[in-house]
C-alpha cells in the first residue's frame, strides 16, 4: 500500500498501541459462528415433534373412540347385568331368545335385535320395578352377534362374568361401547324410555314395549384401559462423577507445564445445584402388574464448579492424538488459586426419548407400590460447560468438545394411589448418564448424576 | 498447531481447527471492530461476520502473505460494509472535548496506555475516527481509501487532518502525549 504523506511518528505511535490493544469476545460470538458453519441437524427437532403429535393424536383417537361413542349422559346410565344378578333370575329362560347385533349408521353403533317378545316385556317389568331410576336395563344372554359374527364379550358378560354392573366390568380391562337397542324390530330411544317411564310410572309395562324408540347398549371389548397418558415432573440435585486424569503437554506450543494435581477430582471443586426433569409419555397396560412407556422428556441439570479469576490464556483442553489434533481454548479462571473464588455455572438441557417399562410389587385397590427403569436417548439442545483443561490447571469452554447425542438411565421407586380416573404417582429415582458429556478427545470423562423426586399424573385412555 | 495445519483445517471445515483459529486472532480482531464500531455489542456483531467470512473464503487466501494481515482485511472491509449499510457516516461531526485525565504516561502500563489511545480514537466523531483508523493504523492511501468509503481522495484527506489534529487535542488533553509547543518529541511513548 502506498503511503506518500504522512510518515511520521504520530501514525506509528497510533498503530503501535491500537496492535497492543486486544479484546475478547463473549462466548456467544464463537457460538453463533460455529451454528452457522456448523448447522445442527434438524431431524432431532422433527422426531421430538413427530413423537408430541403423536402422541396428542393418538390420545385424541383414543379418546375419541372410546367416550366419543356416547350418544348422550343416558347411555352411560345403562347398567349390563350378567347371569348371576337377581335382576335376571326372574326373566324366563334366555336361550330361546334369538338376539344379534347388526352394524347401524356409525362404526361404534350396533343394533340389538331381539325377537323375544317376552324379554321385551322383561325389560319393561324391569323398568317398572326400579321407577325411581331413569335408565333402562339391558339383560344380554343367549346367542348375540354382529354381522353374523359371535361376541365373544358380550357372551362372557353373560356368562362368565361374575360382575354386577358394567362399572365393574370396566375394573376387568373391558372396553364399552354403545349401541342402539331394537326391541321387536322396532327403535327405543333411552332417553325417550326413561321419560315415558317416568311419566307412566304405575303404568302397564306393555306401553313400553309399544312405544317405536331407540335405545342404547353398551359392547363391551378387551383393550379397554390399556393405554395411559402421563405427566410428571421431578426436581433433582445434579452432582457429576469424573473419570480420567490430567495429562500432560510435552512440547505444547503453548508451554504448559504440569505442576498441579493429576487426580482431577482432587483438582476441581465442585457444588450441586437444583435441576429438573419434566416429561409425558404413553403408558401401555401389559397386564395388571406390567407397564410399558415411552414418550419425550426434558432434563434441565446445572452445577457449579469453583474458578479463579485470572489474565487470559490459552490453555490445551485435548493432547494430540491419532486422527485429532491438540484442541486449545482460551481461558480466564483457574482451577486452584489464592483469591476469592468465583463459582461457574454449568448448566445441560437435554431432550430425551424416555423408553421404560414398571413393574408393581404390591398392588391393593387403590394403592400401588412400583419399581421402574428407562433408557433415555438424550439430545443435547444446550451446553454451557465449563470444562477444566486437559492440564487440570484451568477452567475454559470448549464447545466443539460437547457430546450431543447421549445415553442415560434411570430407576425409580414410586407410590401410586387411585383417585378416581386418575393415578397419582410419587418417590424417589435416580438418572444417570451413561457416555461422558465431552467427546473421548477429551481425556476427562465427565457422567452426570440426578437424584430426584418424582411427581407424577396419570390418566387412562378412554 | 502450525498455521498450515490450521488453514488445512480450515479448508476441510473441520471444527476444531476454526475454533483454534478464532481464538488465535480473536481478541487482536475484535479490537479491530472495536475502533470502528459503536459499542463491543456492535463490534462483536461486526468480528462474527467477519470470522464467518474468513471461514467460508479461506480457499481464497493464497499464502502469499500473512494470514494475520488476510484476515484482518476482511475484517476491516466488514466494518466498513457495516457501516455503510447503516448509513452512519452521515452522523454529524461534533466537537468533542476529552475529558480530563490527569495521568502521565510513564506512570501507567503500556497495555493501559494502549487502551486509552483506543478509547480516544472512539472519542472521534464516525467519519473522521474511519479515515483515521483506515489511513494511520490499517495504512490504506488516501486514494485507496476513497474507493473503500465512495468519497473523494480530497476529503479523505481533509477529513484525516481533522480528525488527527482532533485527536492529538485529546490525547494532550488526556496527558497521553505532551504539546508540540513545550519542542518535546511528539510522542512520549516512543522511547
Amino acid at each position: 500500500m502506498e503511503r506518500n504523506d504522512y510518515n511520521g511518528g504520530f501514525e506509528h505511535f497510533l498503530k503501535d498501541k491500537a496492535d497492543q490493544y486486544k479484546l475478547y469476545p463473549s462466548d456467544r460470538v464463537w457460538n453463533a459462528i460455529n451454528d452457522r458453519l456448523h448447522p445442527k441437524s434438524k431431524w432431532p427437532y422433527l422426531v421430538v415433534a413427530a413423537i408430541f403429535l403423536g402422541l396428542g393424536i393418538g390420545g385424541k383417537i383414543f379418546d375419541s373412540s372410546l367416550s366419543g361413542s356416547t350418544v348422550n349422559k343416558d347411555t352411560r346410565a345403562l347398567t349390563v347385568l350378567t347371569d348371576n344378578s337377581p335382576e335376571l333370575q326372574s326373566f324366563p329362560d334366555n336361550s330361546a331368545s334369538t338376539r344379534s347385533l347388526t352394524s347401524n349408521s356409525g362404526k361404534n353403533s350396533m343394533k340389538l335385535v331381539h325377537s323375544n317378545p317376552d324379554l321385551v316385556t322383561n325389560y319393561g317389568r324391569s323398568a317398572q320395578n326400579k321407577q325411581q331410576e331413569t335408565s333402562l336395563k339391558v339383560v344380554p344372554g343367549g346367542k348375540l352377534t354382529v354381522k353374523n359374527q359371535p361376541v365373544s364379550n358380550i357372551e362372557a358378560i353373560a356368562g362368565t362374568q361374575s360382575a354386577k354392573s358394567a362399572d365393574a366390568q370396566i375394573q376387568n380391562g373391558y372396553q364399552i361401547e354403545t349401541g342402539s337397542l331394537l326391541i321387536n324390530d322396532q327403535p327405543h330411544d333411552l332417553a325417550t324410555v326413561s321419560i315415558i317411564q317416568n311419566k307412566a310410572a304405575g303404568k302397564p309395562v306393555t306401553e313400553t314395549k309399544k312405544a317405536p324408540k331407540t335405545t342404547a347398549i353398551k359392547v363391551l371389548k378387551p383393550y379397554k384401559d390399556k393405554f395411559g397418558l402421563q405427566f410428571y415432573m421431578s426436581p433433582t440435585v445434579s452432582y457429576r462423577k469424573l473419570y480420567g486424569d490430567g495429562i500432560k503437554t510435552y512440547g505444547n506450543s503453548l508451554g504448559s507445564t504440569f505442576n498441579y494435581s493429576n487426580d482431577v477430582n482432587s483438582a476441581v471443586t465442585h457444588k450441586p445445584m437444583i435441576g429438573t426433569e419434566v416429561g409425558a409419555a404413553l403408558v401401555f397396560n401389559m397386564n395388571k402388574k406390567l407397564r410399558f412407556k415411552t414418550g419425550i422428556q426434558v432434563n434441565f441439570n446445572q452445577y457449579e464448579s469453583l474458578g479463579f479469576e485470572n489474565s487470559a490464556e490459552l490453555v490445551p483442553m485435548t493432547a494430540a492424538g491419532i486422527g485429532h489434533t491438540q484442541v486449545n481454548a482460551m481461558s480466564t479462571f483457574r482451577s486452584s488459586g489464592t483469591t476469592q473464588g468465583t463459582w461457574l455455572r454449568n448448566q445441560h438441557i437435554m431432550i430425551a426419548i424416555p423408553v421404560g417399562a414398571e413393574l408393581s410389587v404390591y398392588n391393593s385397590r387403590n394403592v400401588q407400590l412400583n419399581i421402574a427403569g428407562s433408557l433415555q436417548p438424550t439430545y443435547s439442545i444446550n451446553n454451557r460447560s465449563y470444562m477444566v483443561s486437559s492440564d487440570l490447571k484451568n477452567y475454559a469452554q470448549a464447545p466443539s468438545l460437547y457430546r450431543h447425542f447421549n445415553m442415560n438411565t434411570s430407576i425409580e421407586a414410586f407410590l401410586s394411589i387411585k383417585s378416581g380416573s386418575v393415578k397419582w404417582s410419587i418417590g424417589p429415582q435416580l438418572r444417570y448418564q451413561i457416555l461422558s458429556s465431552f467427546k473421548k478427545e477429551y481425556p476427562i470423562s465427565e457422567h452426570l448424576l440426578d437424584y430426584g423426586f418424582k411427581i407424577g399424573l396419570t390418566k387412562t385412555l378412554k | 498447531m502450525t498455521e498450515e495445519v490450521l488453514i488445512q483445517g480450515c479448508l476441510r471445515n473441520d471444527a476444531t481447527a476454526q475454533q483454534e483459529l478464532y481464538y488465535r486472532y480473536s481478541p487482536k480482531m475484535l479490537s479491530v471492530c472495536y475502533r470502528y464500531a459503536k459499542s463491543r455489542e456492535d463490534a462483536e456483531d461486526m468480528l462474527q461476520e467477519g470470522f464467518i467470512k474468513v471461514f467460508t473464503q479461506i480457499h481464497q487466501f493464497q499464502n502469499r502473505g500473512a494470514l494475520e494481515g488476510w484476515i484482518r482485511r476482511i475484517i476491516v472491509h466488514t466494518c466498513i460494509n457495516n457501516l455503510k449499510k447503516n448509513k452512519k457516516f452521515s452522523d454529524s461531526v461534533d466537537i468533542i472535548h476529552a475529558a480530563s485525565v490527569s495521568v502521565r504516561e510513564e506512570n501507567i502500563p503500556s497495555i493501559l496506555q494502549a487502551k486509552q489511545v483506543v478509547e480516544c480514537i472512539r472519542l472521534l466523531p464516525l467519519g473522521y475516527r474511519t479515515v483515521l483508523n483506515l489511513y494511520a493504523i490499517e495504512g490504506y492511501s488516501h486514494k485507496e481509501i476513497a474507493e473503500i468509503l465512495d468519497i473523494e481522495e480530497s476529503t479523505s484527506r481533509s477529513q484525516y487532518t481533522r480528525a488527527k489534529a482532533m485527536l492529538e487535542d485529546i490525547l494532550i488533553r488526556k496527558n497521553i502525549l505532551t504539546k508540540p509547543a513545550e519542542k518535546t518529541t511528539w510522542l512520549l511513548a516512543i522511547k
